[in-house]
Parts: structure tokens; sequence; C-alpha cells
């Protein structure tokens, strides 16, 4: 796992530097009255040294490199965000009911189902959810298109 | 004994009944689907909470919790795949038993041992609160600061990978909770300009993402279609013998549960793995151990019912969480305005009665539905995952959207999400974060103000016997992890 560690202390240094820089930019306060940036610098300060812990307990490990597996690329995994990201996309200006139909159907290659389950299955679970959130539980979802 | 009377009226309020009906429902519902756990239904909940009476929701928000540990146990013994992760030891001897044919005694002892617990964990709870919330009344800033350190260090002590990255985690959090106006001075920190940041980042897109959506995702990677093969039920009732063999070990499993539970960092997988080892050791038997003995399935239930149980005294009388549920149920008392901590018992008396008598009744609840129905729980086995993951998904998307009807919490989710799957592939725990991330502000606030209170002097960390004790066991806690010799000792332990 080592080149994963060495990846995460790498990363989390950097993320500490930046952050360090953004909570040098707050009022520090004085000593009896501390400021807003007195405790993010103590954390990113904190970061800071346990990336450097863990990027340099990777490198007396040394010699697992290479042998482990390596990430491929997972369709399944991207498809699906994907998908999320335009849901959230489209919720707003197409309402509930029609994108999450819409954000249902586009899961059809990996549920691996025929069309007409897909079509109809979705369109029945988009109902039966906006109706149980907006009448039985009162929550507000957004109407879209279909308002008026 | 007045006050706990008081709590049952309170419970036996309709829609308090209700709530504490359909809480255990989901609680035993999730409890039996592997890889969607209560701190996932917890958060999924939260936002729907958001419309109904503090103490309602908080009953039913309970339920889930206690719920599951009874529900994980029904996979454990006929699957041999643990519902929960309180319920992995059950697997060891409960699926031997299964085997046997024997799994009807299994799940009925573990449902009655469950059940026991509960109700003793119900008098524990009503004896140490006061006594507690007394304690808790001698707390100042700086007693506080050092209670959540040790708080935060001990849940990193106990998460079961690396330390180092553990450690990372909980600082991480603690950053994130730095995100949003700071209080004291009312200055925006880290906001970039964003109107939603300013509130911080909620801790409902944090949970969700990193519990509801990564879990898909790394599901996402198996076959989305698996096959279960599971045991039959056969003979439910436990013989005499089996409940002579099991009595001892659900009374020390209580009891090892109920502390482990109050302590903070601890609580009811510690608590099950605990039980086990124990009655391993007490046992004239202990070769029966991994062959099907009932006390290896009894200890451990008790422990995890009684431990989740115990988790509630710290949150509620110190309004300190111990773990991520409890963490998920500080915030859902704080969206309701609910301050828990000292004052509670007698500023809120509704709430804290109700919840209490309510763990006894969803107790009852449990074991009616679980010893007389147990065939229809199986069931829900069979649900396949290409129905149940799009309906997570959408249960996510409308929670995150809902608290604030805002799509901005739904991208924040979802960052969340692919964020928390990269990091469990680099092995970093999300427990430590989330917890952290909670914590913080009471951290920060009362380190703030401890420094003002001294003008600057660290030593008023050392003012208190109280909380110099507080820091010393932190402290320890990071030299053992340090000295190699007791860190051996510690993976042994953890092994076990």
């Amino acid at each position: 796992m080592a080149w994963k560690d060495r990846l995460s202390g790498i990363f989390f240094l950097i993320f500490s530097g930046v952050t360090i820089y953004l909570a040098l930019m707050l009022p520090m306060g004085r000593v009896g009255k501390p400021g807003p940036g007195i405790f993010p610098l103590l954390l990113s300060v904190v970061i800071a040294f346990l990336a450097l812990l863990l990027f340099f307990r990777t490198i007396r490990s040394k010699g697992e490199f290479g042998t482990e597996e390596i990430p491929t690329t997972k369709w399944r995994l991207v498809y699906l965000l994907g998908d999320l990201c335009l849901y959230a996309f489209l919720l707003r200006p197409l309402g509930f009911l029609i994108s999450t139909w819409i954000f249902l159907i586009v899961l059809k290659p990996i549920v691996k189902k025929r069309w007409i389950p897909i079509l109809l299955g979705s369109l029945f679970i988009s109902a039966a959810f906006f109706f149980f959130f907006n009448y039985l539980l009162k929550v507000e979802l957004p109407m879209g298109i279909l308002a008026r | 004994m007045n006050d706990l009377l008081f709590g049952f009226s309170i419970v036996f309020q309709p829609s308090n009944f209700l709530a504490c009906f359909i809480g255990v429902i989901i609680g035993q519902v999730v409890g039996i689907l592997p890889g969607l756990g209560p701190v996932g239904a917890l958060s999924l909940l939260l936002p729907v909470t958001f419309y109904i009476d503090p103490t309602t929701a908080i009953i039913m928000l309970a339920g889930i919790y206690y719920g599951a540990q009874y529900g994980g146990t029904i996979t454990s013994v006929l699957l041999n795949i643990p519902g929960e992760a309180t319920t992995v030891v059950t697997c060891i001897d409960g699926y031997q038993m299964a085997k046997q044919g024997r799994a009807g005694p299994a799940l009925a002892i573990a449902a009655f041992g469950s059940f026991i617990a509960g109700t003793l964990g119900v008098f524990g709870l009503i004896l140490i609160s006061r006594p507690l919330s007394n304690f808790g009344l001698r707390f100042g800033a700086p007693e506080y600061f050092s209670l959540v350190f040790m708080g935060i260090m001990l849940c990193i002590y106990l998460a079961s990978g690396s330390t180092l990255k553990a450690l990372i985690s909980a600082f991480l959090g603690l950053w994130v909770s730095c995100i949003g106006v700071e209080v004291l001075s009312s200055t925006p920190r880290f906001t970039f300009g964003s109107v939603t940041l300013m509130d911080g980042v909620g801790i409902v897109p944090i949970c969700m993402g990193l519990f509801g959506i990564a879990e898909v995702l790394i599901n996402m990677e198996q076959a989305v279609e698996k096959k279960v093969a599971l045991m039959k039920v056969g003979k439910l009732m436990p013989t005499s013998k089996d409940w002579r063999d099991s009595l001892g070990a659900i009374l020390r499993g209580t009891g090892l549960g109920f502390f482990l539970g109050i302590l903070p960092g601890g609580g009811a997988i510690m608590a099950s793995f605990l039980s086990y080892s124990v009655e391993k050791r007490v046992s004239k038997h202990p070769e029966k151990f991994g062959k099907g003995a009932i006390e290896g399935v009894a200890g451990p239930e008790s422990a995890n019912n009684a431990g989740a149980q115990g988790n509630f005294i710290p949150l509620l009388n110190m309004g300190i969480p111990t773990n991520v549920v409890m963490a998920l149920m500080l915030g859902a008392l704080l969206i309701h305005g609910v301050r828990p901590g000292p004052f509670l018992i007698s500023q809120n008396p509704k709430l804290f009665w109700g919840i209490v008598a309510s763990m006894y009744i969803g107790n009852v609840m449990l074991l009616i539905m679980n010893i007389p129905l147990i065939a229809i729980w199986v069931r829900i086995l069979k649900i396949p995952y290409y129905i149940l993951f799009p309906l997570i998904l959408l249960f996510c998307v409308i929670g995150a959207y809902s608290i604030n009807t805002n799509v901005t919490d739904v991208y924040l989710m979802l960052l969340f999400g692919g964020l928390g799957y990269v990091a469990r592939k680099a092995e970093f725990e999300p427990a430590p974060f989330v917890l952290a991330y909670v914590l913080g502000p009471l951290l920060e606030e009362n380190f703030l103000m401890s420094l003002t209170e001294s003008r600057g002097n660290l030593a008023i960390f050392f003012r208190s016997s109280i909380s110099t004790t507080f820091l010393i066991v932190t402290f320890l806690l990071m030299i053992s992890e340090v000295l190699p010799f007791l860190k051996k000792k510690r993976e042994i332990f953890a092994k076990k």
C-alpha cells in the first residue's frame, strides 16, 4: 500500500500548505484575545506534520512499489457519478418528477433491464417518492416546469 | 421512578409511539441490509425530522440505532455476512449454529439477550444520569476542551486501521468544521464568497456523501447481482440447556457493553468483540467456540445492545457524542435547538425521559418483531441490489436537497461521496472525520474561551484535576501508540 500512502502524504502536504496560507489571511488576535485564525492555523500545521510523517514512513518501507494493484478505470463509477451530477443539474429547472425519471432511466446500463420495465419502473418510483415526500412528509420538492 | 412513569406517558402519546415503531422497523431493515447501516439511515432521515417535534424525532432516530443491532444479527447467523459492524463476531458461532440446523435458537437467544441487555441498560441510564449531570455542572471551558479532545483521541485510538491516517482524518474533520462564519467574531472563514458555505458545511451532505453515496460507489465495483444462499431458520425456541449456557454470558455482555458504551470513543462494536473474548476465556469449554457455542452469540449480542444504550449517556448528560451515530444524534438535537448537556434533564425533562422510556418500549417491540416474525425479515434479504441502490441514491439526493431546499448541498454531498470513495480506497476511515467535524465547534469554542479567560496562558488546561486527568489519559493513549511494545499488544487484542 506504499504508493497510496505516498500519494496521500503529498496530497495532504499540498492541502495543508493551502490551508495554512488561507488561515494566515485571517485575523490572529493577540495574547489574551485569540482571533478566528488561530484554530485553523494550528489544525493546518498539525495536518502538515502528519502528512510529512505519512510520506516519510513510505520512504522507509520501500521495495513494495509497482507490485501492487493499479487502479483500473471503473466505468460504472464514473457513469454513476456523471448521472448524479446531471440529476443535480436538472433538479431545479425540470422539477423533481421529471428529473428523477430521467436519472433512473439513465441508470439502465448499470441495472441491465429491458426498456419497458425501466421506463415504467422508473416512472413508478419517481411518482411514489414524490407523493411520499411532498405530500406525506411535507418536504418541499422542486416542481420545475410542472409548476403552474 | 416517577420520572420513568412520566417518560412512559410521553411515549404512549400516539405520535411518539408511532415514531418509535417506525424507527425500530427502519432500524431492523437497515440492520438486515448489508451496505446500509444506521449511520446511513440516520443521515437519510435527519432532514425528514426537521418537520416534527424534537422528542418525536429523537425517539425515532434512537429506534433506528438500537433496532439495527437486532437486524444485523439475522444476516450474520443466516448468511455469514454481518449486516452491521457490531454483529461481526456473531458470524463466528451464529453461522456454525445455523449450519447445525440451530439457526432458530441462535436468533432467539440473540433477541432475548438484546432485550435483557436493553432493559437493564435503561435502568443503568436512569441510575447514572443524575450523578453524571451533576458532575458535568462542575465543568468549565478548559474541562470541556479536555473532554472533547480526549473523546476524539479515543475514537482515533480505537479506529481499526492505521492510527496516523485516523489522525489525519480527524484533523481534516476539525478543519472542515471551521468553514463558515466564526461565532465569536463573526468572521467568515474559507467560504470563498459562497453564501451556502457561510453557514458551514452541513452534517447531512457530509454523512450522506461519506456513508451513502460512497458506499454505493464501493458496491458498484462488484457485480450488481449477488446470489444469496440462505440457511433454514428451523425450530425457534432455545432449550433450557441453551438458557443455562447463555444467561451468564448475557449478563456479562450487558455489563461490559454498558460501561464501554459510556466511555468516549467506545461503543457497541468494541463491546461485542470484547464480550466474545471474555466468554471464551471464562468458558469451561473454550474449544466449543467457533463450532457453534451459544454463549458466543448471546454475549456479544447483549453487549452491542447495551453499548448502543450506554452511548446515549454522555450525549444526553454531557453533550458529548462518543461515536458517529451519536454525532448525528447531536446534529439532530442541535437542528431542533436542543443543546444536550448537564441541564438537559431539568430543562427538558419531556425529551430526556421520553427517550429513555422509548428505548424500553422499542426493545419490547423488537422482541415481538423478532421472535415470531423472523421469516418476514428474512425476505428482505431477497431484494436485489439493482432495485436497492437507486432508492438509496434518491433518498440521499432528496435528503441533501431538502435541508435548505438548495442544490448546492446536493453538489457538496456528491463531492463528499467521491472523496469518501477515494479515501476508503486509500484506507482512510470516515468515522474519525465525522466525529471530529461535529465536535470541532465545541472544541474551538472552549479552547478560545479558556485562552481568553487565562489571557493566553496554556496552564489553564491543568487548572482542575478533572481537566488534568482527561489530558493525562489522552497523553497516555498517544504514548502507547508510539511505543512498539504496547502497540503489538494492542494489535493482538484487536485481532481477537
